[in-house]
C-alpha cells in the first residue's frame, strides 16, 4: 500500500540520498532515514547505487601499503586479544570501544552501513558543525585545487576570514603539501628592514601556484599588481618573474597567473609593481625567503 | 601468499567471516586493507588516524557481518564506502583539534610527514587497475560536475552546504552532482568496472 504519506517520503529520501552516501548527515538524523530504508526496497536500491558509485570514488589516486602492524592489530582485536597499536591515538576515540556500537546490531542506527563508527559524537552540537563547514569547505577547495583535481573556482568564490587559516592547518592541506617532489613551499618575509617578519606563504605545483597571504596589503588592482619572483640566490641580480598575482582585502589566498617561466633556484621573492605589467627586474621589493 | 588457483571468491570469504573463521578475516584484509587504507588516508590526512579507520571498517566487519548484503554491491566498494563514510566522521571529530595547530606544530608534522614517505606505494593489480578506470572516468566530466563531486567526497559537506559555500543554487550542486554520479557509473559501465557492482548492471 502506498498512501500519500510514504509518496512524499520516498520523495525526501531520494531527494536527500546525495548527503546519505556522501556521508553528509548528521548520524543523529540518520535513524529517520534508515526506518524508512528498512522497509523500501525502492529507496535502499537507489540509495544502495549511489553509495557504490561513491565508494569507488575513493579508488582514484594512488594506493598506500598501510603500516605492517595494522593487520596483526585487527587479527588480534577480531579473536579478542586487545593489542595497542603502535601511534593509536588515545584521544581518536579507541576502535575498540568504538566498535561497541557494531556490535549491538538490533540498534537501527549501528545496523546501516551509514551508521557512524560510535555513539559518543552523536552527541556533537549542531552549532559546532556550523561553524566548521566554512573551514572544512575552504580546506577541501584549495586542496583539491592545488592537487589539481578541480579548478580554484570554488576556493575562490568562497573567501571567508578564518579561511586561509583553516586551509593551511587542516589534515587535508597537510597531507598534500607533504607529498615529496611535487610541491615547493616557500615562505616569504618581509624586507623592509625592520626585523623578520612573515609576509606570505608560496605553495608552488606544477598544476598552479598559490599565494597564502599572511601579511600583504591588498593592492589597488586598477595601478598595481604583485608578482612573485624566482632566485638562484638571495643576492640574485636576474630573478626569474614566476607570475602575478592580487591581493584583495580579506582575501585568504591568491592564485598566480603564472608567466611559465621555469624556477631559477630556491629563493624566492614577491615585488610590488606599477602599472600592472611583470617588468624584467623587480620594482619595489616586500619579501623574500628559502624554499624549505 | 595463495596460488591464484587457490584463491576464494569474495562471497567465500564473507561465508567465512560469518562463520567465524579469522583467516578469512585475514585474507579479506590481504585483498582490500590497502584501499581502505588509502581511502581513509586521502579524507583524513594523517597515518594514525587513518589506520584507526581501517581498523574500525574491518572489526565492524568481523563484529556484523550481516551488515554487507551481496545484492547491494560488491565487498570492496561497500568497504571502501564504509572507510568514507568512518573517515569523514573522524574529520569533523578532529577538526577542533586542528585549528589549534599553531605554525610550529604545522612545520612538525610537515617534516614527520615527509619521513613517512619511504611507505611503498601498494602494488595491487586490482586496485590500480580500478585506480586507472575511476581516474578515466572522473577525467570525463565537465570541472563544474567534478567540483560538486570531489567537495561532496572530500567534505562530508551537505549538498546545502556545498551550495551557499559555492554560492551556486542547491539545484544546480544537486543537478551536477547526480549527474557526476551517472557519468561516472556509464564510463565505469563501458570499461567493465561495474563488474564490482553487479546491482548497477542489472539494473540498466
Ligand atoms: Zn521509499
Amino acid at each position: 500500500m502506498t498512501n500519500d504519506v510514504t509518496m512524499m517520503e520516498h520523495q525526501r529520501i531520494q531527494d536527500e540520498a546525495l548527503d546519505l552516501v556522501f556521508a553528509a548527515v548528521e548520524p543523529a538524523d540518520l535513524s529517520a532515514y534508515d526506518a524508512h530504508l528498512a522497509e523500501c526496497d525502492q529507496c535502499r536500491e537507489y540509495v544502495d547505487e549511489l553509495s557504490s558509485l561513491v565508494g569507488l570514488i575513493g579508488a582514484v589516486g594512488d594506493v598506500q601499503a598501510p603500516p605492517p602492524s595494522l593487520r596483526a592489530a585487527i587479527l588480534a582485536e577480531a579473536v579478542g586479544l586487545s593489542v595497542s597499536r603502535p601511534g593509536a591515538q588515545p584521544s581518536g576515540a579507541p576502535a575498540s570501544r568504538n566498535l561497541l556500537a557494531d556490535e549491538d546490531v538490533d540498534s537501527p542506527a549501528s545496523a546501516s552501513p551509514f551508521a557512524a563508527p560510535g555513539s559518543g559524537e552523536r552527541r556533537r552540537a549542531h552549532r559546532s558543525r556550523l561553524a566548521s563547514v566554512a573551514t572544512r569547505f575552504m580546506a577541501v577547495a584549495a586542496v583539491l585545487a592545488l592537487i589539481g583535481l578541480v579548478g580554484w573556482g570554488a576556493a575562490m568564490r568562497s573567501q571567508r576570514d578564518d579561511a586561509r587559516q583553516a586551509a593551511s592547518q587542516s589534515s587535508q592541506f597537510q597531507d598534500a603539501i607533504s607529498r615529496p617532489g611535487q610541491l615547493t613551499v616557500a615562505e616569504i618575509d618581509a624586507v623592509d628592514g625592520s626585523g623578520t617578519s612573515r609576509v606570505a606563504t608560496a605553495y608552488m605545483r606544477d598544476s598552479g601556484m598559490m599565494v597564502v597571504a599572511d601579511d600583504l596589503e591588498a593592492n589597488d588592482t586598477s595601478s598595481s599588481i604583485y608578482v612573485l619572483w624566482s632566485l638562484a640566490s638571495p643576492t640574485d641580480r636576474a630573478p626569474v618573474a614566476l607570475g602575478s598575482f592580487d591581493v584583495a582585502k580579506g582575501d585568504l589566498m591568491s592564485f598566480v597567473a603564472a608567466t611559465g617561466a621555469a624556477p631559477s633556484g630556491r629563493w624566492f621573492a614577491i615585488s610590488e609593481e606599477p602599472g600592472r605589467r611583470v617588468p624584467a627586474t623587480p620594482t619595489k621589493m616586500v619579501g623574500a625567503g628559502e624554499a624549505a | 601468499m595463495r596460488d591464484r588457483v587457490q584463491e576464494r571468491s569474495d562471497d567465500e570469504l564473507h561465508a567465512g567471516v560469518v562463520a567465524r573463521d579469522d583467516s578469512s578475516l585475514a585474507e579479506i584484509y590481504d585483498r582490500y586493507g590497502a584501499a581502505v587504507f588509502s581511502v581513509a588516508l586521502r579524507v583524513v590526512g594523517d597515518r594514525d588516524h587513518a589506520q584507526d579507520v581501517a581498523q574500525e571498517v574491518f572489526l565492524a566487519l568481523w563484529r556484523a557481518p550481516q551488515n554487507y548484503v551481496r545484492e547491494r554491491g560488491t565487498l570492496g566498494t561497500w568497504l571502501m564506502s564504509a572507510a568514507h563514510h568512518r573517515a569523514v566522521d573522524v574529520v569533523r571529530r578532529e577538526e577542533a583539534v586542528h585549528r589549534r595547530v599553531d605554525r610550529a606544530g604545522r612545520e612538525a608534522i610537515i617534516a614527520e610527514r615527509e619521513s613517512d614517505q619511504a611507505e611503498p606505494v601498494h602494488e595491487s593489480a586490482w586496485l590500480n587497475w580500478q585506480s586507472r578506470a575511476v581516474r578515466a572516468a572522473l577525467a570525463e566530466l565537465t570541472p563544474t560536475q567534478r567540483e560538486a563531486l570531489l567537495l561532496a567526497y572530500y567534505g562530508g559537506l551537505t549538498q546545502q552546504e556545498i551550495s551557499e559555500q559555492t554560492k551556486v543554487p542547491l539545484g544546480t550542486i544537486k543537478t551536477r552532482t547526480r549527474a557526476a554520479l551517472a557519468k561516472l557509473r556509464d564510463v565505469l559501465d563501458a570499461s567493465a568496472v561495474t563488474d564490482l557492482s553487479p546491482r548497477l548492471r542489472s539494473q540498466s
